[in-house]
């Protein structure tokens, strides 16, 4: 589905509803695994991704289209995920460690994770890095994304998320390699 | 025997995470729901803020506009913003230019007038403008000694 279409239909308000209905359906699996791997838990992510969607229809007039809408609502959904995690540290004045033992532990006993001994360690310890680091690790590493494209969502220059990458996979091949 | 260091790239891309069955099928009528429930202003019929602001002045604006040109008007100032909604007023502010420097200079200027209106009170009463009073008291009064 163009994108060009979808913003033409979300515009217009006769057809609002209907072009709204489109967008959901063209992002939301690509949206929703982007928050999982962060939030981990699925009610956790599935409240956020439908957070981050509402937020997507308050601000559609706020699109420019200077840049694509797959990169804007990665960008909402971004923010919404770092968010997410810093108020669940405030809240419970967590230190990081804590946060990090909390997901952990849903890795392990949630039923709607299965992988087997390694694929776990990989996850576990994915969330011992720092949760920037942890999200430019998720976007180049499973969604196998461009760095140019993951510059445009974060806002950082291509040399910076290249060392943050390349640091992120040194300090999980030796978290990996420990034992 | 030396144990084979584990190397990411190496490692089979697979996602452990899964969904209820049916989740994607249900998610667009769910956020539906929820934007409905939220009821967020539609955004092509939304107001701009800087619109907003001067529309709710308007009702400050008329009730100064009205006591301004009316010349039957015998209420205070006091009496004349006790009149005005709170929220008008705030509203009228915010859409004004005025910075809060110079509302703080503008009170203290009203203060001031206040005081003078009381004092010059006090200095002309007693005085006869109607009769004699005025010419008595330019008779008394040696202009020329005073100016040299």
């Amino acid at each position: 589905m163009e994108d060009h279409f979808i913003i033409e239909q979300v515009k217009n308000p006769e057809t609002a509803n209907y072009g709204f209905n489109l967008l959901v359906r063209e992002y939301q699996e690509r949206i929703y695994w982007h928050v999982r791997k962060m939030v981990i838990d699925h009610d956790d992510a599935d409240d956020l991704v439908q957070e981050i969607f509402v937020r997507v229809w308050n601000n559609l007039s706020k699109f420019r289209e200077d840049s694509s809408l797959y990169t804007w609502i990665y960008r909402i959904a971004t923010n919404e995920c770092l968010n997410f995690l810093k108020k669940k540290r405030r809240r419970f004045f967590l230190p990081i460690g804590d946060v990090e033992g909390e997901l952990s532990e849903k890795l392990t006993s949630s039923q709607h994770v299965d992988g087997n001994e390694i694929e776990l360690k990989l996850q576990k310890a994915l969330l011992k890095l720092p949760d920037k680091q942890r999200l430019v690790f998720n976007m180049k590493y499973f969604e196998e994304m461009k760095y140019e494209q993951i510059s445009e969502i974060t806002e950082t220059s291509v040399g910076s998320l290249k060392a943050s990458y390349h640091h992120a996979v040194k300090k999980i091949e030796d978290i990996l390699n420990e034992d | 025997m030396k144990k084979k260091k584990i190397q990411i790239e190496s490692l089979k891309k697979s996602n452990i995470h899964r969904t209820p069955d049916g989740y994607f099928e249900d998610l667009p009528v769910r956020v539906m729901s929820k934007v409905e429930e939220q009821k967020p202003k539609t955004w092509f019929l939304e107001i701009p803020t800087f619109v907003r602001w001067p529309v709710a002045a308007i009702p400050a604006m008329a009730v100064l506009i009205f006591f301004i040109f009316n010349d039957n008007n015998e209420l205070t100032n006091e009496e004349l913003l006790a009149s005005i909604e709170t929220e008008d007023l705030i509203a009228y502010l915010e859409s004004s230019d005025l910075s809060t420097d110079e509302l703080i200079d503008f009170s203290q200027m009203n203060n001031l007038e206040m005081e003078f209106d009381h004092s010059d009170a006090d200095l002309l009463d007693g005085i006869d403008f109607e009769g004699e009073g005025i010419e008595d008291i330019l008779n008394d009064f040696d202009i020329e000694n005073e100016i040299l």
